[in-house]
C-alpha cells in the first residue's frame, strides 16, 4: 500500500539500522555519584513533597547501579554531610525497616509516625506480592488489616489510596466480589481478570462462577468451554460434585443464555452462552476442539 | 553478501562429474524451493518422470540457514513429484542439523541429477566432495545408513538418507536427516537415482552483514516476538502472568507442575512467562498436548527440534514398553510422523499408554524404512479399504460385479493368498502386541513393494491387472489406486466418518488445514488448490491459532495490511444451515495471498513455517502486535540486501508465480483456473465441522486471489505485465511460445 | 641456537632414560624446515617416542631463551555450567558465541560445543550405535563447556607463544589473537578438546578460539531458550569431567617451568 519513495525510505532505514552501521542503540553512561546523589535526593523530596511519602530504603538502593552497589553506606554517608542534602534523613523502625524522607516536607516526629505507616505499606505490599506471585491466591482485606498499628486501622482505605497513588505501588490493586467482600493483589504478579476469576470463586457459588467463565469464553474468543477446565484447581469445585453444578446451573433461570452440548462422538461436554454463541457455531467450535484439531496435526 | 556461500553444489550421479557454480543467478529467488523451481524450469523438459535420471532432486537453503536467524535451520526438497499421476513439481520439507551444516560446507544448495549406475552415497567433507560406492548399505535402512555414515565421516556427520521404502520405489517415502526429520514424498526420486545418502561435514563460516551489536539487538529483538509453535502467543491455559487473561487453543502448553517425566532428574516446564526469553523452548509441551496427561508427560524426555530454533517441536520419547517390542526405547518424533505406524491400528484409545507405544513403535519402523504416509491419507485409505463393506450399488458404480457385495475393497480386490498374507485377526483383535505385529506386516509389505509374483511392484504391471501385494497397492499412493480401485472415490470424496475427518483433495494429494479450519475457508482453500501436493501451509493456522481473540486477530491484520472495506479476513461466524463463511472479500484475498508469499519466503530464505510469521507477539506492551518486518530485518541484516517487508513480498511473489508457470507449463494447460485448480465436490456440501465453499463464492475467491497476484483472471495464468514486473520476461517468453501466456 | 644447553630425549616407555643427544643434531632437527603439523605428526603418532624441547617460540629461529611461561595464575572469577537433562539440542549457544564474537555463524570454532555430542554423545559412534546418548540414543546432550582450568592450565602452558593470557577482573584464560599463530598444539593439549582454529594450522591467519566468558556475561547462557546454561562462581571441576582426548605426551611441561612448580610445592 506504499508508494515507492515511501519504500525507498523505509529500505533505507532497514539499512542503516541493520547494515554496517554500528548499532544505533545507545548505551547509556553509568551515572557519577554526583548525578546518584541527587537523584536519591530528589526522588526522596518528591515523595515526600508530592505524595508526603516516606521513601523506603530498597527504592533508594534501587537507583544505585549494580556496579557501585558496594559503595552505598559511603555514600549516603557523603550525602549526609553535604548541606545541599541537609533534609534527607533516614529512619529506622521498630523491625528494622529504613525509610528516608526530607525534613523539608516532613517534620521528625511526623515522620515516626508515618514511618510506622510506611512499615504497614511495606509489609501490605510484601504480602501481596506474594500471595499473588507465590500462593497465586488473592489476599483478603481482612488479612492486610492485621499488618496496620491498631491505631491506624481506621484510616486503612486512605493508607491503600496512598499506595495507589505511588508509582512505587501502585501494582497493589483492589478486586470486590460479588458479595461485596474486598481482596488485594499485585497486578506485577497476576492480571486483573485473573484476579476477577478467583475473586468469583471466593464467593463459593460455583454455578455463578461457571456462568460467568462460560460467557466471557463465549463472548471473547469466542468458543465454547469443556466442562473438564471447571476441575482445574483455582475453581475449587470437587471433580465428583462437577456433574450435579453443572445440572444445576443449567436449571437457574438467571443463566438460562447458558445451554449445553455433547459431542456425539467422543461424549465431550461443553457449555456456552447463546447470548454471544450462535447454537451451530458452538457445534462446529465443539467438534474442532474435540476431534478436529487433532485430526488435523 | 552475507547469507550466501556464493556457490552451489551440483552432483551429476551419471557421468559423476562435480561442480560449483554461482549463486548469483539464484539470489533474485533467495534458495530454497525459489532456488529449486528456478532450476527445474531452466533444465527439466515438460514430459520428464519423476524417476527420469533428467530429473532434478534439489536440497534446497537459502541466505538465512545456518546463521543465528531463529528457526533458520530448514531445507526444502523439491522435486518433480513421484505421488503426483503427472509428476509435477512439488516440495518436501525437512529440518534438523542437515541444511546449515550444508551451508558450512559452503554451498547455497545441493542439485543433483542423473542416476548412478549402482547404489552410491555422496560425501560432503567442506570442498571436498565424492560420490562412494553404498552397496552395501543399500537395503537397509536409514538407522544403519547413518551408523555407517557416522562411522566413516565421524559423530559429528549429518545424513541425508532414504531406506528402503525410497529405494523400493515407494511413491510415499521419504529422505529423513537428524533422526525424526523428513522431507516427504521425494525419497523414491533419490532411490530412481541410485542415490542413498548424503553424509556432510561443514566446518566453515557464514558471513552477517550486520555488525555484531546490531545483528545482536536484532535477534534479541526477533527473541521478544516469538510465541510458541504453531504461532501461539498466549498459554492453552489460564495462567495468572497473562496480562489480560488470554488463554486457549494454543501449543504454549508449559504449566507450573507440568514435567519432562523421562528427563533425569525431570525438568519442570513451569509458567514461562512471556518476558522469560530462557524459557521459550519450555513452552511448547508437545509431549504433553500430544499424548495427554499422565502418558505424554510422564513419557517425554525433552523437546528437540531444528537447528537455531529456541521454539522446540519434536517430542523425544522414553516408553520402555517398546523393549519388548524389539525396538529402542527412545524414539522421536512429531505431528503426524507420530502416527504413520500406528495409523494402521484401530481400538487403541487416544491418549492411553497403549497409543504412546503404538506411535513410537510406528516411529522406529517408519523412520527406518523411510515410509511417508501422505499426511495419513495413505493410513486413512487402508482403514476404509479394509472395513468398509461394500453395497450392491456401489459395486455396480465401481464397476465391480455386485454378486461382490458384502466384501470389503480389499477383500475383492486381493487375491486369496495376498489378503491371506496379513494376520487380520491381529487388525481387529483386542491384543496390544497383536495390533503392534500387524502394524509391521503391512510396513513390511510397504517397504518391499512388490507384485504377487514377487517382482518389484511397477504402476504399470499394476494397469495390467497383474495382482499385487497390499502393501505395493499402498506404496503406489492414493491418486493411482483410485484410478485402479474406482470404489476408492467413495472414501476419498465423502466424509463419512466425523466432519472433520482426513480427506482427500485431488491429483493424490490430500487436504492439509482445509475449509475445517471454520474461520478462513476461502483462504484455505485457495492454498489446497495451488499445489501439486498437500500445500504444507501454515501460515493461515499459526495466525488464527495464536490464541487471541478473533475480534484483536482481525483488527491486528487490518492494521498491517489493510485497510479493508467489506469485511474482515478472519470469520466468526459461518452462516447456519450450511455453514457458509461470509463472502468472499477483499482482505480474504490479501490474507490468502500473504499466506502463500510468507510460506513461500519461510521456504525459500529458509525459517519455518510451523512457527512464523510473526504478526502477532506475546507482549502487552505491544498490544500483542508482532513484526511484519522480520523476515525482511533477518534478511536485510543477513545479507546486507536492504528489503523491506513489502520488496521481499514481491520475492515471494516471484517465487509462487514461477512455480505457477512451471506447473502450467509441464500440464500443458491454459485453463489452470479449471483445470488445476480444482475443489473437491464434498467441500461444496454442508456438514457440521467445517467450513462449505459456495460455488458462486469460490469463483469469486479465485477471481479476487489472481487478481492480486497479477494472474488473468480467465486462464488463473500469469499476466506478462505480472511476469516484467517480477523480473521474469525471460519466462514469459517461455509460456508465450507454448501458447500459455493469457 | 645459542640459548639451548641441553636437549632431553626420552625415550619409549614410561621412566625411560634420559639421554644427551648431540647438540648439533638437536639444533640442525630444529632447523630443519619443518612445519608444526609435521612436527606434531612426527613426535605424537610415529612412535619415536616422546620428545620434549624448550619451547621456544614458533619457527625455532630466535637465539634467544625466553622468560618462562607464567605457571601460577589466578584462578578464574566465574564459569559456565551446563545442565544436559535441559540440552535440547538448538546449538544456538554455538551461534551466539561465533557470532557474537566472530562476527560470524561457524560452530565449529564456537567456544562451547554441543553439535560434537549431538548425534551419539561424547563416545564414538562405534561404541553400540543408539545404545548412547544423543539424539540417536537416550537423547541426553552434553553440552562441553571450557573448565577456566587452575594452574597449571593445559592450554596456557601448552602454548609456544604465550598467547594464551588470564584477563583480569574476570581471570578467563582468553587467545590473545594478537600473539597467537595459529599453530593448533592448544587444541592437542587442552584434555576436554575445548580450543579450535578458525583456519588450517599454521595458515596466514588461522587464530585459535576458546572461551573468554564474554568478559563475565556469557552470550551462550543468556541465549539458552531452556535455561540450560548459568554463568556461576568458579570453581575447580576439573576431575569431574572425563577427559575427551589424549594430550599427546609431546606436549608436556618444560624443565623450567616444572622448577617453578618446585618454588611453591
Amino acid at each position: 500500500m506504499e508508494k515507492e519513495d515511501q519504500k525507498t525510505d523505509a529500505a533505507e532505514k532497514v539499512r542503516l539500522e541493520y547494515g554496517n552501521e554500528p548499532s544505533t542503540v545507545e548505551k547509556t553512561a553509568e551515572p557519577t555519584i554526583e548525578e546518584i546523589q541527587a537523584k536519591i535526593a530528589e526522588t526522596v523530596r518528591t515523595a515526600a513533597g508530592e505524595h508526603s511519602a516516606m521513601t523506603p530504603a530498597a527504592s533508594v538502593f534501587a537507583l544505585v547501579p549494580k556496579s557501585r552497589q558496594e559503595t552505598i553506606t559511603a555514600l549516603l554517608d557523603e550525602m549526609a554531610a553535604d548541606e545541599r542534602y541537609a533534609d534527607i534523613k533516614a529512619l529506622t523502625t521498630d523491625s528494622g525497616k529504613v525509610f528516608f524522607f526530607s525534613t523539608t516536607y516532613i517534620q521528625a516526629d511526623e515522620a515516626v509516625a508515618k514511618s510506622r505507616i510506611e512499615e504497614a505499606k511495606v509489609k501490605i505490599a510484601e504480602k501481596v506480592r506474594a500471595d499473588s506471585q507465590d500462593r497465586v491466591k488473592l489476599t483478603p482485606a481482612g488479612d492486610l488489616q492485621e499488618l496496620i498499628p491498631e491505631t491506624e486501622r481506621y484510616r486503612i482505605a486512605a493508607i491503600l489510596k496512598e499506595m495507589q497513588e505511588n508509582p512505587a505501588t501502585a501494582d497493589i490493586k483492589m478486586v470486590t466480589a460479588s458479595n461485596g467482600h474486598v481482596f488485594f493483589y499485585s497486578d506485577w504478579h497476576m492480571s486483573n481478570y485473573y484476579a476477577l476469576v478467583l475473586s468469583r470463586v471466593t464467593v463459593k457459588d460455583p454455578c455463578a462462577t461457571i456462568a460467568a467463565m462460560v460467557r466471557d469464553e463465549s463472548r471473547v474468543y469466542p468458543r465454547p468451554t469443556c466442562v473438564q477446565f471447571f476441575m482445574e484447581d483455582l475453581f475449587e469445585i470437587p471433580p465428583c460434585d462437577l456433574k450435579a453444578i453443572v445440572d444445576e446451573t443449567l436449571k437457574k433461570p438467571e443463566y438460562g443464555d447458558i445451554k449445553m452440548l455433547v459431542h456425539p462422538t467422543t461424549g465431550g461436554v461443553y457449555l456456552y452462552s447463546n447470548r454471544y454463541l450462535k447454537d451451530h457455531m458452538a457445534a462446529v467450535l465443539m467438534d474442532w476442539q474435540e476431534v478436529g484439531r487433532e485430526a488435523n496435526p | 553478501m552475507g547469507g550466501w556461500t556464493g556457490k552451489v553444489l551440483r552432483v551429476d550421479l551419471t557421468t559423476g562429474v562435480i561442480s560449483k557454480e554461482s549463486t548469483d543467478k539464484y539470489k533474485p529467488y533467495l534458495g530454497g524451493t525459489g532456488l529449486a523451481y528456478k532450476v527445474l524450469w531452466d533444465e527439466v523438459p515438460p514430459g520428464t518422470d519423476a524417476w527420469d535420471p533428467a530429473n532434478r532432486i534439489i536440497f534446497g537453503v537459502g541466505p538465512l540457514t545456518g546463521t543465528g536467524a531463529p528457526l533458520s535451520g530448514r531445507v526444502s526438497v523439491t522435486s518433480l513429484w513421484p505421488m503426483h499421476p503427472e509428476s509435477l513439481p512439488a516440495t518436501g520439507h525437512m529440518g534438523g542439523h542437515w541444511g546449515p551444516e550444508l551451508k558450512y560446507a559452503g554451498y547455497d544448495s545441493l542439485i543433483i541429477q542423473g542416476k548412478a549406475a549402482s547404489p552410491v552415497w555422496i560425501y560432503i567433507k567442506d570442498d571436498v566432495v565424492e560420490i562412494r560406492d553404498a552397496g552395501k548399505m543399500w537395503g537397509n535402512g536409514i538407522y544403519r545408513a547413518n551408523a555407517e555414515i557416522m562411522n566413516i565421516m565421524g559423530p559429528e556427520a549429518h545424513v541425508a538418507a532414504i531406506g528402503q521404502c525410497g529405494e523400493n520405489l515407494v511413491r510415499g517415502s521419504n529422505v529423513m536427516c537428524d533422526r525424526s526429520h523428513s522431507a516427504g514424498g521425494v525419497g523414491s526420486v533419490m532411490g530412481s537415482k541410485n542415490l542413498k545418502a548424503i553424509g556432510i561435514i561443514g566446518t566453515g563460516a557464514l558471513k552477517v552483514e550486520a555488525s555484531k551489536s546490531a545483528w545482536k539487538d536484532l535477534v534479541h529483538y526477533q527473541h521478544t516476538i516469538l510465541g510458541a509453535n504453531s504461532g501461539g502467543v498466549v498459554p492453552n491455559t489460564l495462567q495468572s502472568w497473562q496480562p489480560d487473561g488470554y488463554y486457549g487453543g494454543t501449543r504454549w502448553t508449559a504449566a507450573k507442575g507440568l514435567f519432562w517425566g523421562a528427563a533425569s532428574p525431570p525438568v519442570e516446564t513451569g509458567d514461562c512467562t512471556a518476558d522469560d526469553l530462557n524459557s521459550i523452548g519450555l513452552r511448547t509441551f508437545k509431549g504433553y498436548a500430544d499424548f495427554g496427561p499422565g502418558v505424554g508427560d510422564k513419557h517425554t524426555v525433552k523437546i528437540q527440534g531444528c537447528h537455531g530454533c529456541p521454539i522446540r517441536c519434536h517430542i523425544a520419547t522414553d516408553v520402555p514398553a517398546l523393549e519388548q517390542l524389539g525396538v529402542s526405547r527412545y524414539q522421536v518424533n512429531t505431528c503426524n510422523g507420530n502416527s504413520s505406524g500406528s495409523g494402521f491400528t484401530i481400538g487403541i484409545t487416544s491418549r492411553s499408554e497403549n497409543n504412546i507405544t503404538a506411535s513410537q513403535y510406528g516411529v522406529a519402523l517408519c523412520d527406518d524404512f523411510g515410509w511417508w504416509s501422505d499426511y495419513g491419507l495413505a493410513q486413512a485409505d487402508f482403514k476404509w479399504l479394509a472395513q468398509h463393506v461394500l453395497t450392491a450399488e456401489e459395486c455396480t458404480a465401481a464397476g465391480i460385479d455386485p454378486v461382490n457385495a458384502g466384501k470389503t475393497p480389499y477383500q475383492y480386490r486381493l487375491t486369496a493368498a495376498e489378503y491371506a498374507k496379513l494376520p487380520w485377526a491381529k487388525f481387529t483383535g483386542s491384543d496390544f502386541v497383536g495390533k503392534m505385529d500387524f502394524v509391521k506386516a503391512v510396513m513390511i509389505q510397504i517397504k518391499d513393494n512388490r507384485m504377487a509374483d514377487g517382482t518389484p511392484a511397477t504402476w504399470e504391471k499394476m494397469q495390467a491387472g497383474q495382482p499385487a501385494t497390499l502393501g505395493a497397492y499402498i506404496a503406489v499412493g492414493a491418486g493411482r489406486l483410485e484410478k485402479l480401485w474406482p470404489e476408492l472415490a467413495i472414501q476419498h470424496q465423502e466424509n463419512k466418518a466425523t466432519p472433520s475427518a482426513i480427506n482427500y483433495v485431488k491429483m493424490g494429494h490430500i487436504k492439509h488445514h482445509f475449509t475445517e479450519s471454520s474461520d478462513t475457508v476461502q483462504a484455505a482453500a485457495l492454498l489446497n488448490m495451488m499445489y501439486n501436493r498437500d500445500p504444507m501451509c501454515h501460515t493461515h493456522t499459526n495466525y488464527t491459532g495464536n490464541g487471541l481473540p478473533l475480534a484483536l486477530q482481525n483488527e491486528i491484520f487490518n492494521e498491517l495490511f489493510g485497510p479493508f472495506e467489506g469485511g474482515n479476513a478472519i470469520d466468526a461466524e459461518l452462516a447456519a444451515p450450511d455453514f457458509l463463511p461470509t463472502p468472499m472479500n477483499k482482505a480474504k484475498a490479501v490474507f490468502a495471498k500473504m499466506c502463500f508469499l510468507y510460506m513461500e519466503l519461510h521456504n525459500s530464505l529458509t525459517l519455518c513455517n510451523y512457527t512464523l510469521p510473526g504478526w502477532a507477539s506475546p507482549l502487552k506492551s505491544r498490544n500483542y502486535r508482532g513484526e511484519r518486518n522480520l523476515e525482511a530485518m533477518m534478511y536485510s541484516a543477513v545479507t546486507g540486501d536492504a528489503k523491506t517487508a513489502q520488496q521481499l513480498e514481491d520475492t515471494g511473489l516471484r517465487i509462487l508465480t514461477l512455480f505457477r508457470a512451471d506447473t502450467a507449463r509441464r500440464m500443458n494447460e491454459k485453463d489452470m483456473r479449471n483445470k488445476h485448480d480444482l475443489m473437491p465436490e464434498y467441500a461444496f456440501h454442508a456438514h457440521s465441522g467445517a467450513g462449505t465453499l459456495d460455488h458462486a463464492d469460490w469463483e469469486v475467491a479465485k477471481d479476487m486471489f489472481y487478481e492480486e497476484c497479477g494472474w488473468d483472471k480467465t486462464t488463473g495464468l500469469p499476466t506478462q505485465a505480472t511476469y516484467d514486473r517480477l523480473g521474469l520476461s525471460d519466462v514469459a517468453a517461455v509460456m508465450a511460445g507454448a501458447g500459455l501466456l493469457p | 641456537m645459542a640459548g639451548i644447553k641441553k636437549a632431553i630425549v626420552v625415550g619409549p616407555g614410561a621412566g625411560g632414560t634420559s639421554k644427551e643427544m648431540e647438540i648439533g643434531k638437536v639444533a640442525e632437527y630444529i632447523h630443519k624446515i619443518v612445519t608444526r603439523r609435521e612436527f606434531l605428526q612426527v613426535t605424537g603418532a610415529v612412535g619415536l617416542g616422546a620428545a620434549t624441547f624448550y619451547l621456544i617460540g614458533c619457527g625455532g629461529s630466535s637465539s634467544e631463551s625466553v622468560a618462562p611461561r607464567q605457571v601460577f595464575v589466578a584462578n578464574a572469577q566465574g564459569m559456565l555450567v551446563a545442565e544436559p537433562s535441559r540440552c535440547v539440542g538448538c546449538r544456538r549457544c554455538e551461534l551466539a558465541c561465533s557470532e557474537y564474537n566472530d562476527g560470524v555463524s561457524k560452530p565449529s570454532i564456537a567456544r562451547i560445543k554441543v553439535g560434537r555430542n549431538f548425534n551419539v554423545g561424547p563416545q564414538d559412534a562405534t561404541t553400540g550405535f543408539g545404545r548412547g546418548e544423543g539424539i540417536w540414543g537416550n537423547h541426553r546432550i552434553v553440552q562441553d563447556v571450557c573448565h577456566q582450568c587452575p594452574h597449571p592450565v593445559p592450554c596456557q602452558l601448552a602454548c609456544p607463544n604465550g598467547a594464551i593470557e588470564v584477563v583480569p577482573p574476570v581471570n578467563a584464560r582468553v587467545v590473545n589473537a594478537a600473539k597467537c599463530r595459529g599453530c593448533g598444539i592448544c587444541t592437542k593439549a587442552c584434555p576436554w578438546a575445548m580450543t579450535s582454529l578458525n583456519g588450517p594450522v599454521d595458515g596466514a591467519s588461522t587464530k585459535a578460539t576458546k572461551c573468554s566468558l564474554c568478559n563475565g556475561d556469557p552470550e551462550c547462557a543468556r541465549m539458552c531458550p531452556v535455561g540450560a546454561l548459568k554463568y556461576v562462581p568458579w570453581q575447580n571441576v576439573t576431575k569431574d569431567f572425563p577427559p575427551r582426548q589424549v594430550v599427546p605426551a609431546s606436549i608436556q611441561l618444560a624443565a623450567d617451568v616444572k622448577d617453578t612448580c618446585d618454588k611453591c610445592h
